[in-house]
C-alpha cells in the first residue's frame, strides 16, 4: 500500500507510477472480481442449482427478470429515480421482437432482438422526457400511469400486432445462423446458455456504466441533485439517458421472455410486471446491480416452493408482500445490501477504498483558466443596479458590487439586509427584477448555477450541501468530472480513474486536508471535517471566483481559526466573496467590505473604514443613545 | 427557583454545533433581552427553549420541571410561546382563522375582541388571508397569536425586523403592554436600541456562547462592551 | 354523430364517474398535502371498503349499513397503518415511503383474495336505487344517479369538514406548516392519524358506494389507484379543489372518449395527464414546487 497519500503539495511524480503500476496489476483482479464471480456462477448453476430443486427453465426466467432489473438498478439503485412503469418497455421490447419474428419479417433472430430493443428505447425516450419533468413522487405517479397506458394500447390500438388479450403465441424456436452453421437453442439447457450470455455481457456493460465517469455522476444525482447541479453538470441529460438505458435493457429482456416461452405474454405490460421488478429489486438490494437477481431467484424459488406445499400456495403472494415490507422496514438495503453492510463492517479497510486513485500522486489544483486575460485589480464579478422585489417585498433595491482580480471582499449586514438574495443573484442562481450580474465581462444574471459553475464561478454553502453516502474521494470527483468533462457526457463505457482526475481530485482533497479521510464515508465524518469538504467541492469546481456563504457557519473556536487559515491559503490564484456573521473572522480575512442594510448598500471600504463608519455603526446597534420614541 | 433555568444547553442543527453550553435564567415578569450579532445564536436560543432545535445536553426547566424533552405542543400548553423571526402566519388561511387557530389549546384565552382592540389594523383585516398582510400587520398578527393564547412566557424573535419606525413604535408599546399586564418575555432584537428600552436585563451572546449578562444600566456604563460584541470594534 | 341524450347520458355518466374519483383523490391529495405521504395503498382501501361492505350487506341486508361497515373497516384498516408503520416513515425519503405503502396495499389486497376468492362478486343496488331514472327524454339507471349525489353530498361534507370545522382548520394550517401548528399547543401527530383516516375511510366508502356498478375483484383497486394519480397529477398535489376539478375532468374525458371509440378512453385520460404535465406541471392547481 503507497504510503505517498500524505504529500500534499506538488509531489515526487518520479517516485509514483512505479508504485502505482504494481499495485494496480494487484487492483486489476481484484477490480474485476464481482464480473469474475458472477461469471463463475452462470457456469457452474446448471451443476449446483438444480440440487435444490431449480430447473433450467425456472434458472432462466430469474436471468431474464435479472436482465430486465440491471437496467431497472442503474434507474433506481444508482440515479434513485423509482419508476413503476418499466413494463412498458418490457412488452415493448417483447412484442416487437415477437411480431417480427412470427410475422417473419426479420428471420434473424439476433436482428429482431436488436430492434425490439430499440424500440423499447425509442419508447423510453419519450416516455422519460414526459416524466422526468417532475422529480419524487410525482415521477413515480406518472410513470405507473404511462406504464398502464401501454397495457391499454396493447389491448387497443395496436390489437392487430400483439393479439391484444391473446398476446403473440408461435414465436419460433431460436436459431442463430452464423454465417457458416446454424445453431438451434432448444428449450431447457442450452436456452439456459443463450439467455446467461446476454445476462453476462449486459452484466458486464452495465458494471462498466456504474465505474464510469457517467456511473459516478448518477450516484452524485441520486445523492444531492442540487448540488451536483451546482457543481456543473446538466443532470437532466443524465437522467434521461439512464432513463433510457435501462429501457434497452427491459426491451432486451421482453424479446428474450418471448423467444424462451415461444409465447409474448399481454401480462408484460401489466402494472403487475413493473411492480414485480420493483420488488424483487428492493427485496433483493437495490445499487448492486445483482440485487434484482437474487430478488428474483427469492420471488420465483418462493412461488414454486410454496406451491408445493399445498393450502399455503394459494398464500405466496401474501407471503411475499409480507416479507417485502418488513424488507422496506428493517433492511433498507435488501438482502445483497445487507450483506454488503455487514462485510463492510468487518473488514478493516474501508470497502470502497479506491486504491487507484490514492495511488496517484497529488499535483496542484487546477484553477480555470480565466476567458480573457486580466490583470490584478481588474474587475471579476459585477453586479450592477441589482434589484430583486418579491411583489410588495423588496429585498434588494439598486445594489452595486465589483470584485476585483485576486481580492477578498467581505459582504455583512443585519439580518433581514438581503445578504442571500444578493448572493443568489450574485451567483447566478437566481434572476434579478432588474439590474446585470457580469462575469468577467459576460453578462451571467440568472443563467442557472451549472453554466455558472462552467465558466469558472462556484459557491460553497451555509449549510452542508454534501453527497453524504459517498466518500470524501467520490465527493470531490463530482466537481472534478464536470470541469474536465463539462455538463455532460455519454461516457458511459470508459474507465473512471485517469492521471489527471485522480491528481486534481487528490490535490483538492489535500487543499482541505482531509486526505487521511479520503476513503472515508461523509455521513461518518464529523462536521468540521464536512464543512472542510463543503469548502473543497467549491475549490474542486477550479473555481477562480469563489463565493462562501457563512464558512464558519456552527464551527467551534479552534475549528473557526482552522477554516480562517484555510480560507486565506487558497487565495493564491483566485478571487473571492465572503459572506460572514463572524465579524473577528472578516475583519481578518477580508480586504474590502460591503455592508448591506435592509436591502442596499449602506457602505463600502476597507475594514478599518467600516469599523468606524458611524452609518454602520447605527444600522447594527439601532442607534446607542438616543431614547426610543 | 426561576421561572425559567435554563443550564449548560448545547443545541445543533443536524449535526452543525450553534449553542455552546448556554446558561441562563428568567424570572417571572422579566423582560429579557438576548442581544448579539446576527448568526450569534440568539434565535437558535429562543427555538431550543420551543424544542424546535434539538437539544443534545444541558436542562431546561420550567418552575423546576424539566422541558427539555418536551414537543413544542407540550411546551406551548405549559404557557411558553415562541413568536417566530420569519413570522410563520398562515397564509392560506384568514386572520381570524390564524387565531382561532391559536387559541385553540388555550387554558385561557384572550377573547377576540379584546385583540382587536389592541391590533385594530387587525380588525379591519380580520376577512383576508394571511399571504395578503403587509409586513407589519403579519408581525401584529404573529404577536396577536402569542397574546390570545395569553402565554405566560412569550418569546419574540427580531420582531421590529423590516418594519417601518412607526409600526415598531406601536410595536413596542404592545410589547410594554403585555410586560405591564404580568406576561415574561424573553427579547431577541438586533435593534439594540429598543431591545434595551423594553428589557430589565439582557444576555450578550457571540458565536454561540454566552458573554455578558446585566442590566441595560450596566451596558450603559460599559459601552465598550456593546461596540465589541454588537458592532463593529471601534 | 351521436344523439343528444346519448351526449347527455354520457355527460351525465363523466359526472358520476368522475365525482367517485374525485372522492377518492380527495383522500389522497390530503394525506400527500398534510402529511408528505403519498399512499400506493390507497386502491387497497378502496378494495377493503368494498368488500367489507359486501360482508355487512350480507349480514344485515341494509345498504346503508353495509356503507356504514365498509367505511368503518377502511377507517379501521388507515388507523392502524398510520399508526403501526406510517409514523416511522415520515423521516425516510418519498421512496421508501412509497415502497411500503405500495407492499401494504399488495398485502391488503391478498388479505381480501384470501378471505373472499379471486371469483368476481356482485352487490346488488338497494331498494331505493333500483330501476330507472328519466330525466326529460334520457334515461339514466337510477343507483347511477344516486351515486352521483352521494358523491356530492360527501364531497360537500368533506368541504365542510374541512373549511368549517377545527379539524378542518388545522388541516389546511398544517399542510402550510405543521411545526408552527405544534408551535402553537396543537399535537399534529394526533391530527395526521385522523386525516390519514379520514383519507382512508373516503377511499372505502367510495368503494362500497361504487360496488353495485361493477363487479368485485380483488385486482380492481389498482385501476383506482391508477385513475386517481392521474386526477392528481392534473389538478395538484395537496389541493382539495384540485382533486375535484381533476376528478370532474377526468370522468368526462373517460366518458366521452367512450362515445367515440371506447377502447381509447383509458389511453386519452393518460394523453390528457401527459398534456398537463408538459404544459403545466404542478398541476391545473397545484403549487409550484411542492414535489
Amino acid at each position: 500500500m503507497s504510503t505517498l497519500q500524505t504529500t500534499t503539495l506538488q509531489g515526487d511524480a518520479a517516485a509514483a507510477p512505479k508504485q502505482a503500476v504494481n499495485s494496480s496489476r494487484g487492483g486489476i483482479m481484484r477490480r474485476q472480481l464481482p464480473e469474475m464471480l458472477v461469471g463463475l456462477g452462470l457456469l457452474a448453476a446448471p451443476f449446483i442449482l438444480p440440487v435444490v430443486g431449480m430447473s433450467p427453465d425456472l434458472l432462466t426466467r430469474i436471468l431474464i427478470w435479472g436482465l430486465f432489473g440491471l437496467g431497472f438498478d442503474l434507474l433506481f439503485g444508482y440515479t434513485g429515480l423509482l419508476s413503476f412503469g418499466q413494463a412498458a418497455f418490457y412488452g415493448t421490447g417483447g412484442f416487437v421482437t415477437a411480431y417480427l419474428l412470427t410475422s417473419g419479417v426479420v428471420s434473424n433472430l439476433l436482428l429482431a432482438l436488436l430492434i425490439g430493443t430499440v424500440m423499447a428505447s425509442i419508447a423510453g425516450l419519450a416516455i422519460g422526457y414526459l416524466t422526468l419533468r417532475r422529480t419524487g413522487i410525482y415521477f413515480a405517479m406518472s410513470t405507473l400511469a404511462f406504464g398502464e397506458m401501454f397495457y391499454f394500447l396493447e389491448n387497443s390500438s395496436f390489437k392487430e400486432y400483439t393479439g391484444g388479450e391473446n398476446g403473440i403465441a408461435g414465436v419460433p424456436p431460436p436459431e442463430l445462423s452464423l454465417g457458416f452453421v446454424n445453431i438451434h437453442i432448444s428449450s431447457g439447457w442450452p436456452m439456459y446458455w443463450f439467455v446467461a450470455i446476454f445476462f453476462f455481457v449486459g452484466y458486464l456493460i452495465a458494471r462498466r456504466i456504474v465505474r464510469s465517469p457517467f456511473g459516478t455522476v448518477l450516484k452524485a444525482i441520486r445523492g444531492n441533485p442540487k448540488r451536483a447541479t451546482a457543481l456543473g453538470h446538466s443532470i437532466q441529460s443524465y437522467k434521461l439517458t439512464v432513463f433510457v438505458v435501462a429501457s434497452a435493457y427491459a426491451g432486451l429482456a421482453g424479446g428474450l421472455l418471448g423467444v424462451f416461452q415461444s409465447y409474448m405474454p399481454p401480462d408484460a405490460f401489466a402494472l403487475d410486471t413493473s411492480a414485480q421488478l420493483v420488488i424483487q429489486t428492493v427485496m433483493g438490494g437495490a445499487g448492486t446491480l445483482l440485487g434484482p437477481l437474487l430478488g428474483a431467484t427469492i420471488w420465483l424459488y418462493l412461488y414454486e416452493g410454496l406451491q408445493q406445499l399445498g393450502d399455503i400456495g394459494a398464500y405466496w403472494k401474501l407471503i411475499l408482500g409480507i416479507i417485502f415490507v418488513i424488507l422496506v422496514t428493517v433492511f433498507r438495503h435488501g438482502v445483497a445490501g445487507g450483506i454488503l453492510d455487514f462485510v463492510r463492517h468487518r473488514r478493516a479497510r474501508p470497502l470502497a477504498a479506491d486504491e487507484e486513485g490514492s495511488d496517484r500522486v497529488a499535483g496542484a489544483l487546477d484553477i480555470v483558466p480565466p476567458l480573457s486575460s486580466t490583470q490584478a485589480g481588474s474587475p471579476v464579478l459585477e453586479a450592477r443596479g441589482v434589484t430583486k422585489h418579491y411583489g410588495g417585498l423588496k429585498a434588494n433595491t439598486d445594489i452595486n458590487f465589483t470584485l476585483r482580480e485576486g481580492e477578498l471582499h467581505g459582504v455583512i449586514g443585519p439580518n433581514g439586509a438581503g445578504k442571500s438574495t444578493f448572493f443568489a443573484m450574485l451567483a447566478g442562481e437566481l434572476a434579478t427584477t432588474s439590474g446585470k450580474v457580469f462575469f468577467r465581462g459576460k453578462e451571467i444574471t440568472g443563467i442557472g448555477v451549472t453554466e455558472v459553475c462552467q465558466l469558472g464561478m462556484s459557491k460553497s454553502y451555509q449549510i452542508n450541501q454534501l453527497f453524504e453516502h459517498l466518500t470524501v474521494r467520490e465527493n470531490v470527483m463530482i466537481p472534478v468530472l464536470a470541469r474536465l468533462r463539462g455538463k455532460y457526457r455519454n461516457d458511459m463505457l470508459r474507465g473512471l480513474h485517469s492521471d489527471e482526475l485522480d491528481s486534481q481530485v487528490n490535490a483538492a482533497i489535500g487543499m482541505v486536508d482531509l486526505t487521511r479521510q479520503a476513503d472515508t464515508r461523509v455521513s461518518d465524518m464529523s462536521y468540521g471535517e464536512k464543512r472542510r469538504l463543503e469548502i473543497g467541492l467549491a475549490l474542486a469546481t477550479g473555481a477562480n471566483v469563489l463565493l462562501f456563504d457563512e464558512p464558519l457557519a456552527g464551527l467551534g473556536p479552534e475549528e473557526r481559526v482552522l477554516v480562517v487559515a484555510l480560507l486565506k491559503s487558497v487565495r493564491e490564484g483566485r478571487s473571492m466573496v465572503i459572506v460572514e456573521h463572524d465579524m473577528d473572522a472578516m475583519f481578518e480575512l477580508a480586504e474590502r467590505i460591503t455592508v448591506l442594510y435592509e436591502g442596499r448598500k449602506l457602505a463600502e471600504g476597507g475594514p478599518d473604514e467600516i469599523r468606524r463608519n458611524p452609518d454602520v455603526q447605527t444600522a447594527y446597534l439601532g442607534g446607542m443613545d438616543d431614547e426610543s420614541a | 427557583m426561576s421561572l425559567l433555568e435554563i443550564d449548560r444547553i448545547n443545541s445543533f442543527y443536524g449535526d452543525s454545533h450553534i449553542l455552546f453550553d448556554v446558561s441562563m435564567r428568567v424570572e417571572e415578569h422579566e423582560v429579557v433581552a438576548l442581544l448579539g450579532r446576527n448568526g450569534a445564536g440568539k434565535s437558535t436560543t429562543l427555538k431550543s427553549l420551543m424544542g424546535m432545535v434539538q437539544v443534545k445536553s444541558g436542562t431546561i426547566r420550567h418552575r423546576g420541571v424539566e422541558i427539555q424533552h418536551l414537543p413544542p405542543y407540550a411546551r406551548a400548553q405549559l404557557g411558553i410561546q415562541l413568536v417566530p423571526e420569519e413570522r410563520r402566519v398562515f397564509g392560506s388561511i384568514s386572520v381570524q382563522e390564524n387565531l382561532q387557530l391559536a387559541a385553540m389549546t388555550a387554558e385561557k384565552p384572550r377573547s377576540l375582541d379584546e385583540i382587536y382592540a389592541t391590533f385594530p389594523r387587525l380588525a379591519e383585516r380580520k376577512r383576508n388571508r394571511g399571504k395578503q398582510l403587509s409586513g407589519g400587520e403579519q408581525q401584529m398578527l404573529a404577536i396577536a397569536r402569542a397574546m390570545i393564547r395569553n402565554a405566560e412566557i412569550i418569546f419574540l424573535d427580531e420582531p421590529f425586523e423590516g418594519l417601518a419606525p412607526l409600526i415598531v413604535r406601536d410595536l413596542i408599546s404592545v410589547c410594554r403592554q403585555l410586560a405591564d399586564s404580568g406576561h415574561t418575555i424573553v427579547i431577541v432584537e438586533q435593534n439594540v436600541r429598543a431591545a434595551l428600552a423594553l428589557s430589565d436585563r439582557s444576555y450578550i451572546i457571540n458565536n454561540g456562547h454566552v458573554v455578558y449578562e446585566g442590566t441595560p444600566k450596566d451596558l450603559h456604563e460599559n459601552g465598550d462592551i456593546i461596540e465589541r460584541y454588537l458592532g463593529v470594534k471601534a | 354523430m351521436p344523439s343528444m341524450s346519448l351526449v347527455f347520458s354520457q355527460l351525465f355518466n363523466g359526472l358520476s364517474v368522475g365525482l367517485l374519483l374525485a372522492l377518492i383523490s380527495t383522500g389522497l391529495t390530503i394525506i400527500y398535502g398534510t402529511l408528505g405521504v403519498i399512499n400506493f395503498a390507497h386502491g387497497a382501501l378502496f378494495v377493503v371498503g368494498a368488500y367489507a361492505g359486501y360482508t355487512t350487506y350480507a349480514l344485515t341486508g341494509s345498504f346503508v349499513l353495509a356503507v356504514a361497515g365498509g367505511s368503518a373497516v377502511a377507517l379501521a384498516v388507515g388507523l392502524v397503518m398510520e399508526r403501526g408503520l406510517m409514523r416511522q416513515y415520515y423521516s425516510r425519503p418519498p421512496e421508501d415511503q412509497i415502497l411500503v405503502t405500495f407492499g401494504i396495499g399488495i398485502v391488503l389486497v391478498e388479505i381480501v383474495r384470501g378471505l373472499y376468492g379471486g371469483v368476481s362478486l356482485s352487490v346488488a343496488p338497494p331498494s331505493w336505487g333500483t330501476g330507472i331514472a328519466r330525466i326529460g327524454s334520457l334515461i339514466y339507471p337510477l343507483y347511477r344517479l344516486e351515486t352521483l349525489g352521494i358523491a356530492a353530498v360527501t364531497l360537500l361534507l368533506l368541504y365542510f369538514v374541512l373549511y368549517r370545522t377545527s379539524l378542518g382548520l388545522i388541516v389546511r394550517a398544517g399542510i402550510e406548516d405543521s411545526q408552527m401548528v405544534n408551535a402553537l399547543g396543537i399535537n399534529v401527530k394526533r391530527t395526521f392519524l385522523v386525516v390519514f383516516g379520514i383519507g382512508a375511510m373516503a377511499a372505502g366508502f367510495a368503494g362500497v358506494v361504487n360496488a353495485p356498478i361493477v363487479a368485485l375483484t380483488p385486482d380492481m383497486g389498482f385501476r383506482y389507484l391508477v385513475d386517481s394519480f392521474v386526477v392528481v397529477v392534473i389538478g395538484g398535489v395537496g389541493s382539495f379543489p384540485g382533486a375535484v376539478v381533476g376528478g370532474i375532468i377526468a370522468g368526462e374525458i373517460l366518458s366521452l372518449t367512450a362515445m367515440i371509440n371506447p377502447q381509447y378512453s383509458d389511453v386519452m385520460l393518460f394523453a390528457a395527464m401527459a398534456l398537463v404535465l408538459i404544459f403545466r406541471p404542478q398541476g391545473l392547481m397545484g403549487q409550484e414546487g411542492r414535489e
